[in-house]
């Protein structure tokens, strides 16, 4: 009994060490560590808050090894720079109020982010923020590329894509009679 | 401490309270798509389908149809279809369809062989709209009458004339198109109603868009007989229906009429899975006044009642269910001499409403009314008098 307790008061002790630290280091599969607002974490990446409640973090640098240096780097650069300029993913989320605009309008600095992202960074961001649950990174940066398909031709937005075309000429050409409309203007 | 492995499944790490799914793919799925030069754009179709494509508006949707078979398919899914719509329905529509029509109060059976519709996009609280654009100009060589009653469903309008007439459109894709000639209705040899709306709704049950439409095989006289200072009815009233299917799509609903049928005001529900009429409740009204009317704001049905001398309208607002469940929005005191109150679009505090010939924004909370359009425009539309405003969302395919 008297072991278990203090075993017990250990953990708790750890526990509160833990909570009191106030930034979570976070390894890219090639082995770069990066360190970032606990806060901000919790509340912009829904994967890391679902980490952070449950203990599972690890003070030398949490694995996360499906995404590359690059982008943890940004997705951290996110979190740090801009983390209180931004209401949390579900206040998001419940205050969509707009219609023409395809998201939540990106905030100028949002806008400044993504756009001096290459193509390829900007890609790896969006496959990075929906591996970590970040509804708003994943809007900005979806809203982005939806920026970028607009007003292109399918040619176009294969290019930018590295889509292969599969379809045969005769195919094609059925589909584009049955939506010309869409084809008319820009 | 051992790190969790990261899998879907785990509830912690998918939260599904966010209001909307997410694309999240199995971490399995997650694989760079087999480019063989430097060249890493290996974003996952499923992801691009669920989180890019889904915010398109109809025009980008369609071309991106001809990208390759897997986008076709992923945006042809139901599962698409339906989230498409949901996104666009969630969001408060910030336009309004203006349909203007120059009416001829002593000739409804005037016609025109033109319709145009125009955007009139919302400014902010505070200003004027200066711009409308016309969407569509479309000429009917036949006519169509001045008088017409629009209801809306998904941006699809459906047009009602002060004929047996109906046309349908979509004006995002420019579509237009006459309705096969229906079933004459004899309440419009009475003089009763200038133009009699249609129904425009989606069938869930059999995933189409259908125009319901009501009509009186016979429709009896009321009679003043002054010996004992009565209304009397003289003659039946035969009250039938028929259904037009559209095209595809997901989501479902029901279609409402109201029928002004003397000497008891009913106000009857068609229910697209039966494809019956069934009585209903009424909002708990004293009385009704012949300025009643019925519009269906955000997919919600609305009863405006006004009094006796309009000096003030009541907006009545149904949850859909077994029976229509009638709650009071708002009680609207308006200046003297608009006869005419229509809610188009609700955002959060904010009514926007077709008052008399324009529209303005209402705020429930202190009662102020604010015009939204500003004279200028109204000139430049060569009259927006005599306008239908209906919502505009944004357009599905």
């Amino acid at each position: 009994m008297e072991v278990d307790k203090g075993k017990g008061e250990a953990e708790e002790t750890r526990k509160v060490a833990e909570a009191d630290r106030d930034t979570v280091t976070l390894k890219s599969s090639d082995g770069k560590l990066f360190e970032v607002s606990k806060e901000a974490a919790a509340r912009l990446s829904t994967v890391l808050a679902g980490m952070i409640a449950g203990g599972s973090i690890d003070d030398n640098g949490t694995d996360l090894k499906q995404i590359g240096s690059e982008a943890l780097e940004n997705v951290v650069d996110y979190c740090n720079k801009h983390a209180n300029s931004i209401p949390s993913a579900a206040l998001i989320s419940s205050s969509i109020s707009f219609n023409t605009a395809p998201f939540k309008e990106p905030e100028e600095w949002e806008r400044k982010f993504v756009d001096r992202l290459s193509h390829d960074a900007l890609f790896d961001l969006v496959e990075a923020a929906n591996f970590l649950g970040m509804e708003r990174l994943l809007d900005v940066t979806c809203h982005k590329i939806s920026e970028m398909m607009k007003g292109k031709s399918p040619d176009q937005i294969r290019e930018v894509f590295n889509i292969k075309n599969d379809y045969t000429k005769e195919e094609l050409e059925e589909i584009r009679q049955e939506l010309a409309w869409a084809f008319y203007d820009d | 401490m051992p790190i969790p492995s990261l899998c879907t499944s785990d509830p912690i790490l998918f939260p599904t309270t966010l209001g909307r799914p997410r694309g999240f793919p199995p971490i399995g799925t997650m694989v760079c798509s087999s480019s063989s030069d430097e060249m890493h754009l290996g974003i996952p179709d499923d992801l691009l389908i669920a989180e890019v494509l889904i915010h398109l508006p109809a025009k980008s949707l369609a071309r991106c149809r001809c990208v390759c078979r897997s986008w076709r398919a992923g945006i042809a899914a139901a599962a698409f279809v339906r989230r498409h719509r949901d996104l666009s329905r969630a969001r408060p529509p910030l336009s309004v369809l203006a349909i203007p029509r120059e009416c001829d109060p002593d000739d409804r059976h005037a016609t025109s062989t033109d319709i145009t519709f125009h955007r009139l996009v919302l400014p902010p609280p505070g200003q004027m709209a200066t711009e409308a654009d016309l969407v569509l100009h479309k000429t009917w060589h036949e006519g169509i009458t001045r008088a017409i009653y629009p209801t809306h469903c998904d941006g699809l309008v459906a047009i009602a004339t002060a004929t047996d007439k109906v046309f349908v459109s979509n004006p995002a894709t420019g579509e237009f198109a006459a309705l096969p000639l229906c079933t004459h209705n004899a309440e419009l040899d009475h003089g009763v109603a200038k133009a009699v709306p249609v129904a425009l709704g989606f069938d869930q049950w059999r995933n189409s868009y259908v125009v319901a439409r009501y009509f009186y095989w016979t429709y009896g006289e009321t009679t003043f007989d002054e010996a004992t200072d009565e209304w009397v009815q003289d003659g039946d009233y035969d009250i039938g229906h028929e259904v037009f299917t559209l095209g595809g799509g997901g989501g479902g609903g029901s279609s409402w009429e109201l029928t002004d049928d003397p000497p008891h005001l009913r106000l009857m529900r068609f229910g697209l899975r039966d494809r019956k009429f069934e009585v209903v409740s009424r909002p708990p009204t004293p009385g009704w006044s012949h300025l009643d009317s019925m519009a269906a704001m955000d997919g919600k049905l609305c009863y405006v009642h006004a009094t006796a001398d309009a000096s003030f309208f009541q907006l009545w607002m149904a949850d859909d269910g077994q029976d229509l469940q009638w709650s009071l929005r708002c009680r609207i005191v308006h200046a003297p001499g608009f006869r005419y109150f229509k809610p188009i679009i609700e955002d959060g505090d904010m009514l926007v409403v077709a008052v008399g010939e324009t529209v303005n924004r209402y705020n429930v909370q202190n009662g102020s009314m604010e015009e939204v359009v500003d004279k200028q425009l109204r000139l430049q539309c060569k009259r927006l008098e005599g306008s239908e405003f209906i919502s505009q969302r944004r357009l599905l395919l």
